[in-house]
């Protein structure tokens, strides 16, 4: 079973995408980056859902380590953010997300996407 | 009409104004310099040919007197006759030949000025041994003296011109070296009112045109800085209304896909992101109501009684955590002067928070002291700047969580939530405005409010009201 890290400071949202992926995938999730930081560095998921707006770092920031990482920078990455501007989905793909899912979404969506993303991801390997 | 330009002319004015004046001065005194001067040449002329005389006399010498005489009429302006009398009357030197020897002195022409002076045997005084005499061409001397008022003019004529093209050179290069700072000024202000404001006013001048701009980009500064704030404020709310918003909806798509999850606890979650938001709406306005500085009537209220009631609000919640609620406030305490709508507010904020982050069997107390002196108290006391009697100290305490030291200056800032602590609780999630609506209530009732905390022994919120003898 692939492993998904979700990492989003609001606890609906974590135990949301519990519920709607925990059939398919084995899902850890954290509520800030630091702590999602400490998890990466660990053991390295195979995919990571992260929202953007988090308490002192932010998604973006935390993107932006991830990819600048040697042991994380291969890691795949779907934002998961009320921002729904395409400013904020253009700057989100910009700094290296795989793809950028906005909040309200449908479960069966965000299980299709991550699992595109998990296959395209796998293709490059 | 341009500063410049104003400047210009009034300091040209100024100048001319003060050149005429003292060239006419100056021409003034020089006029009458000189013509002192002449008179005081011709009395030197009489004295010295006096002398002369005198020498001549008593030498019975004719002849140097007239040897003078022809000398001086060779080199002193407007000499016209002089004459040396002996004692007897009788003309014994004269320029004018005609005249030797006669008894007769002649007569004055009108044209002329006779000075004459006696000649005495000894030093100023004596007896008189004779009179000189001597007729000067009054026509000669004004043509001499007009001469020199013209000359003298036309000195004083040529000096205050000089001094007045230097003065319109110096006053227009100084007008338009003192405008430049201002023209530049007004074109960076303009940049900064089109809202450009990243633009420094470039004025570096060490007076007062530097002190303005200098206060000018003091108020770009902040200005941006509420920009920053206003876009946080905006970017925070819009975030604060779509998370439950986008948290309801998502709920709902999972139980409509799957009939399964069309359960209580999915419900619930729906209900606490509605509660949610309806309790940030509420917030909002009372923060739009603060930062309005909405002044709020005031009046004395009883604070033991306002607190029962409060108290009596949270019996359910307290009930369910197992907490208890301890309320210890002197029956004798005079009311203060307060909003009670708005002190109630301050106490729900601050008891349902202590209810949020207090574990199962805690403790909450609310205390009541009139003018504490403790160590911190005489230290609020200088800064809120009233006497020790004038105020009432509350506490709310609770047995929670805690917070970090390092967080206890932000906690009262907009938005701010103590990282960590929110998710394992229970209810919905909290606006981060709640303390900061606190702290507008408390100020805008000349109190202050702060904290103390220890990790996971609780946190006590102190705060000063004033009392009604201070208030009315």
């Amino acid at each position: 079973m692939k492993k998904i890290l979700v990492i989003d400071d609001e606890k609906d949202f974590r135990d949301l995408v519990e519920k709607v992926c925990s059939k398919e995938f084995e899902v850890v999730s954290v509520g800030d980056a630091d702590e999602g930081l400490k998890i990466l560095k660990k053991k390295l998921p195979d995919l990571l859902l992260l929202d953007i707006n988090l308490p002192r770092v932010g998604g973006y920031t935390l993107c932006q380590q991830i990819r600048a990482d040697e042991n994380l920078k291969k890691l795949p990455v779907i934002m998961l953010t009320v921002r729904r501007r395409k400013e904020d989905q253009l700057k989100g793909l910009e700094l290296g997300a795989d793809d950028y899912v906005t909040k309200p979404f449908e479960p069966k969506e965000l299980v299709v996407r991550i699992k595109r993303v998990l296959e395209r991801c796998g293709n490059h390997e | 009409m341009r500063i410049k330009t104003k400047f210009s002319i009034f300091a040209v004015l100024l100048i001319g104004i003060c050149v005429l004046a003292i060239s006419y001065s100056i021409f003034m005194i020089e006029k009458k310099l000189f013509i002192e001067n002449q008179n005081h040449e011709l009395t030197k002329t009489i004295l010295q040919f006096a002398a002369v005389a005198k020498e001549a006399l008593i030498a019975k010498d004719d002849l140097l007197a007239l040897n003078y005489l022809k000398a001086l009429k060779k080199t002193s302006p407007g000499f016209e006759s002089g004459y040396l009398i002996n004692k007897s009357g009788v003309i014994i030197a004269t320029t004018n030949a005609d005249l030797l020897r006669k008894k007769k002195l002649p007569e004055k022409k009108d044209n002329s000025i006779r000075i004459s002076e006696d000649v005495n045997s000894g030093e100023g005084g004596g007896k008189k041994i004779g009179l000189v005499c001597i007729d000067f061409s009054s026509e000669v001397l004004k043509k001499l003296t007009n001469e020199n008022i013209k000359r003298i003019g036309m000195q004083v004529l040529f000096a205050s011109g000089l001094v007045l093209v230097f003065g319109i050179i110096i006053s227009v290069v100084f007008s338009s070296q003192l405008s430049k700072p201002v023209k530049k000024l007004v074109k960076d202000v303009r940049l900064i009112a089109d809202g450009n404001l990243d633009v420094k006013v470039d004025v570096s001048s060490n007076d007062e045109m530097g002190d303005l701009a200098g206060e000018f980009n003091k108020m770009a500064e902040s200005l941006k800085h509420l920009d920053h704030l206003k876009s946080d404020f905006v970017s925070n709310v819009s975030h604060e209304l779509r998370s439950p918003l986008a948290a309801i909806e998502s709920y709902i798509n999972l139980m409509l896909e799957d009939k399964k999850e069309l359960n209580y606890e999915n419900l619930v979650r729906i209900k606490n992101n509605t509660a949610r938001l309806s309790k940030f709406i509420d917030d909002l306005l009372d923060v739009s109501k603060i930062e309005q500085k909405e002044v709020s009537e005031k009046k004395a209220v009883n604070l033991s009684g306002l607190v029962e009631d409060v108290v009596s609000l949270f019996a359910v919640q307290a009930e369910e955590k197992k907490l208890e609620i301890k309320t210890d406030i002197d029956e004798q305490i005079p009311d203060v002067f307060a909003n009670s709508e708005r002190l109630k507010q301050i106490f729900i904020n601050l008891i349902s928070n202590a209810i949020k982050f207090t574990n199962k069997d805690g403790k909450i107390t609310i205390n009541a002291v009139q003018s504490p002196k403790s160590k911190v108290q005489s230290q609020l006391t200088s800064d809120i700047g009233h006497r020790t009697s004038d105020y009432i100290q509350v506490s709310v305490s609770d047995t929670g969580i805690g917070i970090p030291k390092d967080q206890l200056g932000k906690i009262f800032d907009k938005f701010h939530q103590v990282k960590g602590t929110v998710d394992e609780l229970k209810g919905p999630k909290g606006t981060g405005l709640g303390l900061s609506i606190v702290k507008g209530i408390i100020e805008e009732h000349g109190g202050k409010i702060w904290a103390d905390s220890e990790m996971g022994k609780g946190t006590t919120f102190y705060f000063t009201l004033l009392t009604t003898v201070d208030g009315i």
